[in-house]
């Protein structure tokens, strides 16, 4: 909604202040949380991702009239600013505000800078295909391709990591409710 | 049983949107593995990146992100900057060979033509040093730099054989008067000097001297003349002798007149 207000004060010629604000308000948050997540806690170059990439779609606001494409265009644009940056040590501290435990964290760290953009978009943000193609600049078999290997590489990662005993969640209470209706 | 296994490790990798076979969810529900497999998801499930606190207004300015781009800039023009090095380097090497060649196939031509113009030449060019070793202490010095010089060397012998004899006493005339005066002057300084080598010689000379030195040295047969015009005896029985003898102002031979 609040991204529909923002293609009006392009239009009305309103200060670039203004619509850095309103983008701020809207994603700022998310897009840090996922800036937190792709660098693997490194606050001060998540922040910088984050501000850098809210500051260049202030200057885009045509092509993000959309609130998803321009959620997806944020993320795009952080991992295209990462890409290609050493990857620094991993940084728990950040990462458990957003409830990332040990394992999940040395599980994305086994991935590589898009693997992790993938299963990210996908798997934590929960953004359609379509935006996670966009996000990690692929589309068709190649995404496809990506995703699948992202998401066997995190799991084989995190099984090595984990104890034995099986945490109850969505997944899991969804796998044993199929099963328990199988057998009725 | 793997059948069922790798089919549930399917859906989970295609993302688990849709509910999973009967048969494969009964199979993953008593399966430690397949479990674990869904449980490694339900931790995703469980992180919020909404909790992250909202980004500063204004980051340092890229600077980061600036001096890593810079950072790869900078190495990506060191590798140039090594590249082009190695590549002038190459060139440079390459260039300072093939001179070398060629001067040593370019200074035999010029030879054959005028044998003191060479001698000349050979001693203008600066390579006067290693010609002159080459030909009469190169028997005595001999092997030290033999194997580089050889090649210039022995071309030489043969022509400048009688380069030599002008070139090491009568350096400056040779221009002026080719046969007449400076060869007969020149005999005696060059004797004394092979006289000393000549006894370290004998091994290593052989090679390079015989053949040259033998032929042209003869062709100065003259040498015998200056004593002709100043030994005070009246060589060819014109009862002139010496230079009152005209064969002397001729040719520095009594017999010549």
């Amino acid at each position: 909604m609040l991204a529909t207000d923002h293609g009006r004060p392009e239009a009305d010629g309103a200060a670039p202040d203004v619509v850095r604000a309103a983008f701020r308000d809207l994603h700022g948050r998310h897009l840090h949380g996922f800036a937190l997540l792709l660098t693997l806690g490194d606050a001060a170059r998540a922040a910088q991702l984050t501000v850098d990439a809210l500051d260049a779609a202030a200057l885009h606001l045509d092509e993000l009239r959309h609130p998803e494409r321009a959620a997806a265009w944020l993320r795009a644009r952080v991992v295209r600013m990462s890409r290609g940056i050493a990857r620094g040590a991993l940084r728990m501290q950040p990462l458990a505000e957003l409830g990332v435990d040990p394992e999940v964290a040395g599980a994305l760290g086994t991935l590589s800078h898009l693997e992790r953009a993938a299963l990210i978009a996908a798997s934590i943000e929960r953004l359609d295909r379509r935006d996670v193609g966009t996000v990690v600049g692929r589309d068709g078999a190649a995404l496809d391709r990506l995703l699948t290997q992202s998401r066997r590489r995190y799991a084989a990662a995190h099984a090595a990591r984990a104890g034995e005993e099986i945490a109850a969640g969505p997944l899991v209470d969804r796998v044993r409710a199929e099963a328990v209706r199988a057998l009725r | 049983m793997n059948e069922l296994h790798d089919e549930f490790d399917a859906w989970i990798a295609a993302g688990a949107r849709e509910e999973p076979p009967r048969d494969v969810a009964l199979h993953a529900s008593g399966c430690q593995v397949c479990l674990g497999l869904a449980a490694s998801f339900d931790a995703l499930l469980a992180i919020d990146p909404g909790l992250a606190p909202p980004p500063p207004l204004r980051a340092a300015p890229l600077s980061p992100l600036a001096g890593a781009s810079l950072r790869v800039a900078r190495s990506a023009a060191a590798a140039m900057a090594v590249m082009l090095v190695i590549g002038a380097g190459a060139i440079v090497g390459a260039n300072a060979l093939r001179p070398r060649e060629s001067a040593s196939v370019v200074e035999p031509s010029p030879s054959p033509t005028p044998r003191l113009a060479e001698g000349v030449l050979g001693a203008a060019a600066g390579t006067s040093a290693t010609a002159a070793p080459s030909v009469n202490p190169s028997a005595s010095a001999s092997e030290e730099s033999s194997a580089a010089p050889s090649p210039t060397a022995t071309p030489r012998p043969v022509a400048g054989a009688p380069t030599p004899n002008p070139t090491m006493g009568g350096g400056p005339p040779p221009a002026t008067a080719i046969p007449a005066t400076p060869v007969p002057t020149l005999r005696p300084t060059v004797a004394p000097t092979s006289a000393p080598t000549a006894a370290p010689t004998p091994a290593p000379t052989p090679p390079p001297t015989p053949t040259p030195t033998a032929t042209p040295t003869p062709t100065p047969t003259p040498t015998p003349t200056p004593d002709d015009c100043e030994d005070q005896l009246d060589n060819d029985g014109d009862e002139l002798v010496d230079l009152l003898d005209p064969g002397c102002l001729v040719d520095g031979n009594e017999a010549s007149a």
